[in-house]
């Protein structure tokens, strides 16, 4: 016997054939496959039972009447209320099935930081579950929910006074007081001075004089003018109390801001959230590039009474996961897995990918969002400009060929807040569609720079977003009798195009906005009215360098600031009624001066996705973004 | 031999000086500034950006800037990301180049072994069921783009079975050698796949011509087992073009990472990059690509070592 006659020598020299081979590869892939298997998801959180569940509207409903000083009163009356209640229920309830669990979300970056008072869209799921602000707003109920303050009091039109819930005390042990609260709201003017990449406009907090630690539980802001939208933006999450001591042993220098006296003053963040900056329900485990994790603080102060949205002993879920899922192709395939709570807003073209699913949940609400088009105002410096070309587009053949669940013409105020939007009428009677009439405004305006071609700029990714693009496109064409194009780049690079500083732009129409997400924070200026505003997105859309000494316009100068002063006015009337009036009267001047920017007609209806065993989630705290801290949320884990 | 793999070393950090450049170029044209990205907004008061700017030397001239960034890279200083909270960019690469080295490495050897053995028994059983088969899927593989593959294996087991091979849990392979490889194998299986497909059909082609030459002939007439004939003669004779096709298929598998990675959630190099592009975090995105250029250039260089080892005629 030749000594290398072994099995493997014999197997080597053994002829493979068709059979063996196919009948050796299924065995592998069989194999394979079952190792794969054993490795992968052991995750048996959901499967079964709850059925598939597309709700009436339910929460928006009503749509929020929301004059935000006058009613803090009511609010805090009703939230009074509800606690009553929600004690009365507690103590027949035995709610021990509700706690644990962890809630998983996605988002689509890394945040790039996490001081509430510096501007970072996928920092804020951390940040109110970290931190602690005043109080939650929820619009729908035109609710404030009581959280860091126990009590609050507009004393005169400019004096507030705060008070903050006795016994609080920072993740470290140190307390949470007057001097903590009143730095974390003076801070943010800093931080806006010294870094600027703080929150979208800084008139959130630009009419507050100075913030006065009146005693060791009192905060007294003095303004310097009233302000009707004060109350509802102390909900948002960079309102949150910061331990001062945190800022000042660990905090980055971000900078340096010049007080009036002329003196230099460091301004210092917590971009890392060090130990003991918060002093919210849950503390941060985990942040790295697959996500975030914050997890259940003990010592967390108790809510007693607790108002609608809080628990007495706290939030009932353990932990808060946020996966980092960039791809929407991926994000959807993780909800229908069952591995994410809450997939957000769900696009009504891909609705039928949910049906059949028993573990998904799709909510119907009224659209809230917008979709915009913005006029380059070194062009369509002419008001006929303007005109024709809103008058070129076919609003009616838009609904049809791109809201499949209806349309609704919307003014420079979504319908989400009645009390001060234009009706269906009044928005109407400028946003028509007439060809004839569009061609003679266009012939009869004045262009310094002739326009023979429309490009519609726009970002890409979204294919609805093109659809629109492509509606804008052909609509402009049929309408004008113009040659017209559409060019869509990068989000990234359509900002900077958007934002560029030029006499006249390198683009005619600058769309943007679906038009099908939901929901409201219940500001006027946050349901539409920024993208008229020469202060917001008005500048940008519309070419911000006509307003200032770089490419000055004296119409467009002359109009923005008429523009600013209305708006200011409104800002500060304090009365529901007023304001109201003041708001209609901006709304017909920019409709008849067709300024800037329109509103193409969005969505009758939102739906938001989220999992079956989510329990007492609130979708409009979640749908105004500024809102996602309920603490009466539970996981049920049979569902 | 030796001469000529010092002199490629020599040549290897002028190569990436000129890369680098016209990589800044390339970024440095692109319209916008970080500062909009970091400031975070289109209200933003002017001032503000350009203290932004001041700050991280972005309104200095392009030659400064490309100036600055190369004299501290040389130094090993790769700078700060300028996205918020500035960052040192060695350590943001640092934490993610594993993830995506481990799938690339996968990858090519996945696409090796199934593209050559696959390539093997389609030229030896040439014109057979099994050829015609292999024939078809790698005609598949190869014009499948792999993105689509990856969105499919990820969405349709969600839709079906309520179940998908995302990296909804990710742990590194520190920590779970396990479930991470249950996690990498998806991604790693889908890009193989397209070069597996490229290496099989170039196998049995070169083996096809070598096949039919003179010293296989000779070598079958000496009494050679058809086994030796096809290793020994036929296979070593026909990889030159396969190694080279591995080498630049490394550029292209590199390049499938960045996709793969986003689709399957998994936080590489690719994802960091894509995020710095978006923010215009050019020392990021400079220093990432450079990363990537540094890998190709390399593997660039074994491939040519390489051939000097299965043809010992081939001298440099």
């Amino acid at each position: 016997m030749r000594d290398n006659e072994n099995y493997w020598n014999r197997l080597r020299r053994r002829p493979v054939s068709r059979r063996s081979f196919l009948v050796g590869s299924g065995v592998t892939a069989a194999g394979a496959a079952a190792i794969l298997a054993g490795c992968g998801d052991d995750d048996d959180d959901d499967d079964s039972a709850a059925p598939a569940a597309t709700q009436a509207p339910a929460a928006t409903q009503a749509a929020a009447a929301t004059e935000a000083a006058a009613a803090t009163e009511a609010a805090a009356a009703a939230a009074t209320e509800a606690a009553a209640a929600t004690e009365a229920a507690a103590a027949v309830e035995d709610d021990s099935h509700k706690r644990g669990g962890t809630l998983r979300l996605w988002k689509t970056t890394e945040d790039a930081g996490m001081d509430p008072g510096i501007f970072h869209v996928n920092n804020t799921e951390v940040i109110y579950t970290t931190m602690t602000q005043p109080y939650t707003y929820q619009p729908s109920k035109n609710l404030f929910s009581r959280d860091g303050m126990v009590a609050w009091e507009q004393v005169d039109p400019t004096t507030w006074v705060w008070s903050i819930r006795p016994e609080m005390k920072f993740h470290n042990g140190d307390p949470v007081n007057s001097e903590a609260v009143a730095f974390s709201f003076s801070r943010l003017d800093d931080l806006y001075e010294a870094h600027g990449a703080t929150h979208t406009t800084n008139t959130g907090w630009l009419y507050v004089d100075n913030y006065e630690a009146t005693d060791e539980l009192t905060v007294t802001e003095h303004w310097k003018t009233p302000n009707a939208d004060a109350p509802i933006y102390r909900a948002r999450h960079y309102y949150s109390f910061v331990n001062p001591r945190i800022v000042d042993e660990h905090g980055e220098s971000v900078g340096t801001r010049t007080l009036p006296d002329g003196t230099e003053k460091e301004v210092f963040a917590i971009q890392d959230l060090p130990h003991g900056s918060g002093s919210g329900p849950y503390t941060l485990a985990r942040r790295d590039a697959t996500g975030t994790r914050v997890e259940r603080w003990a010592d967390y102060h108790q809510h007693d009474p607790a108002d609608d949205g809080f628990v007495k002993d706290g939030p009932y879920i353990d932990a808060w996961e946020t996966r980092i899922i960039p791809e929407a192709a991926s994000r959807k395939a993780a909800f229908l897995a069952g591995d994410l709570d809450v997939y957000d807003d769900v696009d009504p073209l891909e609705l039928a990918d949910f049906e059949g699913q028993d573990h998904v949940q799709i909510l119907e609400f009224p659209a809230g969002g917008y979709a915009h088009v913005g006029m380059d105002g070194g062009k369509f410096h002419d008001k006929r400009s303007r005109q024709a070309l809103q008058k070129a587009f076919d609003y009616e053949g838009f609904i049809q060929a791109l809201r499949p669940f209806g349309g609704t013409y919307q003014g420079p105020i979504s319908r989400l807040l009645p009390q001060y939007a234009l009706s269906q009428e009044e928005i109407t009677s400028y946003y028509y569609h007439d060809p004839q009439e569009a061609r003679q405004l266009w012939e009869a305006a004045d262009f310094e720079y002739p326009v023979d071609h429309i490009t519609v700029f726009m970002g890409a990714g979204n294919p609805l977003q093109l659809q629109i693009g492509e509606f804008m496109a052909q609509s402009m064409a049929e309408g004008l009798g113009i040659e017209t194009d559409i060019e869509a780049v990068d989000v990234t690079t359509w900002a900077a195009r958007a934002l560029e500083r030029a006499q006249v732009k390198d683009w005619e129409l600058l769309a943007y906005g679906l038009g099908t997400s939901g929901g409201t924070t219940g500001l006027p200026n946050d349901s539409n009215l920024i993208h008229y505003d020469p202060r917001g997105y008005g500048n940008s859309a519309f070419n911000h360098s006509l307003y200032e000494d770089l490419f000055p316009r004296a119409e467009i100068i002359e109009d923005g600031t008429s523009l600013i002063s209305m708006l200011e006015a409104q800002e500060q009337e304090v009365d529901v009624e007023a304001r109201a009036e003041l708001l209609r009267d901006i709304q017909h001047w920019i409709l008849d001066r067709h300024w800037c920017n329109w509103s193409l007609p969005p969505s009758t209806v939102s739906f938001y996705g989220f999992s079956s065993r989510l329990q007492d989630f609130e979708p409009d705290e979640w749908l105004n973004f500024y809102g996602r801290r309920r603490e009466s949320m539970w996981l049920k884990e049979d569902a | 031999m030796t001469g000529y793999i010092i002199r490629r070393l020599i040549a290897v950090p002028f190569m990436l000086i000129g890369i680098s450049f016209i990589l800044f170029m390339l970024i440095y044209i692109r319209p916008g500034s970080a500062a909009f990205i970091s400031i975070g907004s289109a209200m933003s008061d002017p001032a503000n950006i350009e203290r932004f700017e001041e700050r991280f030397g972005l309104n200095d001239p392009w030659y400064e800037q490309y100036g600055k960034w190369l004299g501290n890279a040389l130094t090993g200083d790769f700078g700060v990301t300028l996205r918020t909270p500035h960052q040192p960019v060695a350590d943001r690469l640092a934490d993610h180049i594993g993830n995506t080295l481990q799938i690339g490495f996968i990858t090519i050897i996945m696409a090796a072994i199934f593209g050559i053995s696959v390539g093997v028994l389609s030229a030896v059983r040439r014109n057979s069921i099994l050829d015609y088969i292999f024939r078809g899927v790698t005609i598949a593989g190869i014009s499948v783009p792999n993105f689509w593959v990856a969105i499919l294996v990820v969405s349709l087991p969600a839709r079906w079975w309520n179940w998908t091979p995302l990296a909804t849990d990710w742990v590194s392979f520190t920590d779970d050698p396990f479930r991470n490889l249950s996690i990498i194998i998806w991604p790693a299986m889908i890009l193989a796949l397209a070069s597996a497909a490229g290496t099989a059909r170039l196998v049995r082609t070169s083996m096809l011509e070598v096949f039919y030459s003179d010293y296989v002939r000779t070598a079958r007439s000496k009494g050679l087992r058809e086994g030796r004939v096809i290793w020994s003669h036929v296979f070593r004779n026909s990889l030159i073009p396969v190694v080279t096709l591995i080498g630049l298929q490394t550029g292209a598998v590199l390049g499938g990472v960045v996709i793969a990675e986003l689709i399957f959630g998994i936080p590489g190099l690719g994802t960091l990059t894509l995020g710095a592009v978006i923010a215009q975090d050019y020392p990021l995105v400079l220093s990432s690509l450079m990363l990537f250029a540094f890998v190709f250039v390399v593997v660039t260089l074994i491939v040519d070592v390489l051939y000097t080892v299965i043809d010992p005629r081939i001298r440099y």
